[in-house]
């Protein structure tokens, strides 16, 4: 049975990702390695950010909602002290990048081109900073400027990460493809709000958040579907996947790899429980190659 | 590799209308925690609620392999909790975060404030002729007093004057303070909040034990920020015990 995929040039020996901001190198013994076919690292910027105040974190039902603001140690730290033990894991490392000027991208680029890291996602979409972030995904433009001059500045595999804030998330996945990306991500969390109605006041730090979790995932999967079926390259699906079910479904709306995010907060070992999920079907579906199942949707029924 | 370990439910027992101990058999958390420490605990087998509840271990019988946690029942987390039967099973991660650094002192004061005994308590049976300041509003909430008082001297307060003196947990520690090298302490903030400034002004130590709102608990997601003078620290990995001279109450 074959579970490897290629996202364009980059070979993973199985499509389970791990996304941005659910995973940190101290906290990498939680994790069963062996089993996961590529890590992405938390967002990093230029230069160290401390984060927004707490409370950072909010319950919704069957959902997380989340305002970090992408604290990190910044782009020099990152590569002096995080990135050498990153390499040590023996997979696939995606580096997840952001900025607040455009040029921060390409100027990252260039730092991590000869580091030994298997990609760069770049975070288009970040709910949870005031510059940059989301505000670049919203643009079709601005997403296919900032993918060209990546890909110029360095040679490296390169996968924006798309926002469904965007007013036409299809439009800036096109535009990611124009601009040379190898992949596209999607999707990031979704801009929500919860009140405290005894204080009148945010459950948040901040007055808004970035809803993740099982409560996103047919929204996701919809957008998923949307975008794989217009654009030419690699789709990687994320949102609300919990379990091997979920990633599946993903797959046959037409998504190469799947990250998984907050269900690796509740529980980290779930990349064996999908991969284990995942071959299972294969097996009674008599499908020998998952590349088989990626976009296998059958829509003849449905008009 | 620490993911997911499961425990059995040994014994369930309420010891007051919202209040329950619940023993667990997982040897390997009950050989590895040091007071202080919290499990994330799943509080049933579907994803609702969504994220783990953190709770502090409260006592270990090393013997057996067990361990127990003291849990108030304050939403739907901890009333699922509630309703579990011996023989269940449950899924835990840890143990996590920080211990009180208890073999740093050799006479530590302990002060705890109503369900904030519950780290404590497993402290107290830790070190040698404990000293505790167990302070409640009532004497209703002066959880496990008896067999706390069977090891350790327990000085107490309620605020209603229903048991011991009438006062606040931190009513006279500025003067027993005085006999001791540190604090260790839980409770509520505003406790903790008096706990640090007397210490400061005593120029003793103090090491409190926080609560933040977690998801992951083993510092993955930068969730639980505490605000501290050296910049965000994350209360499931630096914490949830914190010097009190450190963190921006
Ligand atoms: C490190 C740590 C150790 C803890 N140890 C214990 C313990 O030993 N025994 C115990 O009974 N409780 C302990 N708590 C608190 C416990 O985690 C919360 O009471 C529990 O998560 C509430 O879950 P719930 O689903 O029942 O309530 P929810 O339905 O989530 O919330 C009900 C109410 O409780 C409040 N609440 C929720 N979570 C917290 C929190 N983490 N801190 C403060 N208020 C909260 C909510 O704002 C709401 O008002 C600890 C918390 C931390 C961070
Ligand atoms: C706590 C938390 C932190 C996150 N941090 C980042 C981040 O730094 N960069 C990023 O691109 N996405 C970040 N995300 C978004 C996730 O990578 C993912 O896109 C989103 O949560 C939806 O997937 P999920 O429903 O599986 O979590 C974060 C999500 C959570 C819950
Ligand atoms: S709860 Fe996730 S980092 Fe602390």
């Amino acid at each position: 049975m074959n579970l490897s995929i290629s996202l364009g040039n980059l070979w993973l020996k199985n499509p389970i990702i791990i996304a941005s901001g659910v995973f940190s190198i101290d906290s990498a013994p939680y994790f069963p390695l062996p089993d996961i076919g590529a890590v992405i690292t938390k967002t990093i910027t230029p230069l160290p950010r401390e984060g927004n105040p707490s409370p950072r974190l909010w319950e919704t039902t069957g959902g997380l909602m989340n305002s970090i603001g992408l604290q990190n140690v910044g782009l020099k730290r990152f590569i002096d002290e995080e990135l050498p033990r990153y390499l040590e894991l023996s997979l696939p490392i995606i580096v997840s990048i952001s900025g607040e000027k455009e040029d921060d991208f390409p100027q990252m680029a260039e730092k991590l081109k000869d580091k030994g890291v298997s990609g760069l996602e770049l975070n288009l979409s970040c709910p949870n900073v005031e510059r940059g972030g989301m505000h670049f995904g919203k643009d079709a433009e601005v997403v296919k400027r900032i993918v060209r001059e990546v890909k110029r500045a360095s040679s490296l595999w390169v996968m924006p990460k798309l926002t469904p804030q965007a007013p036409d998330i299809v439009e800036t996945a096109q535009a990611g493809r124009e601009g040379g990306a190898d992949a596209v991500s999607l999707v990031n969390t979704f801009l929500a709000m919860a009140l405290d109605i005894k204080t009148r006041s945010s459950r948040l730090g901040t007055l808004m958040g970035g809803l993740s979790g099982p409560a996103i995932k047919p929204i996701a999967l919809r957008m998923v579907y949307e975008v794989a079926k217009a654009v030419r390259i690699p789709v990687v699906g994320c949102g609300g996947i919990m379990t091997a079910e979920d990633a599946l479904e993903f797959i046959i709306a037409g998504a190469s790899a799947v990250e998984l995010g907050t269900v690796c907060l509740l529980n980290p070992s779930v990349p064996s429980e999908i991969l284990k999920g995942i071959k299972e079907f294969l097996r009674e579906e008599h499908i020998g190659d998952i590349r088989q199942l990626i976009g296998s949707l059958k829509t003849s029924n449905n008009g | 590799m620490r993911g997911p370990q499961k425990a059995k439910v040994v014994e369930k027992s309420f010891i007051g209308e919202d209040v329950f101990i619940l023993k667990l058999l997982q040897p390997f958390i009950a050989e590895e925690c040091r007071p202080g420490q919290f499990v994330n605990v799943r509080c049933s087998p579907l994803y609702e609620p969504l994220l783990r509840r953190p709770l502090s271990i409260f006592d270990v019988d090393r013997e057996k392999g067990e361990f127990s946690l003291l849990i108030r029942i304050v939403g739907k987390g901890t009333k699922l909790l509630s309703q579990h039967k011996e023989g269940d099973e449950l899924d835990l991660l840890g143990p996590l975060g920080s211990a009180f650094p208890y073999n740093q002192y050799k006479n530590p004061l302990l002060i705890a404030g109503g369900i904030g005994i519950a780290p404590l308590y497993f402290l107290a049976k830790t070190v040698d002729h404990p000293t505790i300041i167990f302070g409640a509003k009532n004497k209703k909430e002066l959880y496990t007093l008896e067999e706390l008082r069977e090891f350790a001297t327990v000085l107490v307060f309620t605020e209603d004057g229903s048991e011991g003196e009438k006062g606040m947990a931190t009513s006279k520690l500025h003067r027993l303070i005085l006999k001791h090298d540190s604090v260790f302490a839980c409770g509520p903030l505003g406790m903790l909040r008096e706990v640090v400034r007397i210490a400061k002004e005593a120029e003793v130590p103090s090491f409190i034990s926080l609560e933040e709102r977690m998801a992951c608990g083993f510092g993955a997601c930068l969730g639980c920020a505490v605000k501290t003078i050296k910049g965000y620290k994350m209360l499931c990995k630096d914490g949830p015990v914190m010097r009190g001279e450190e963190v921006m109450l």
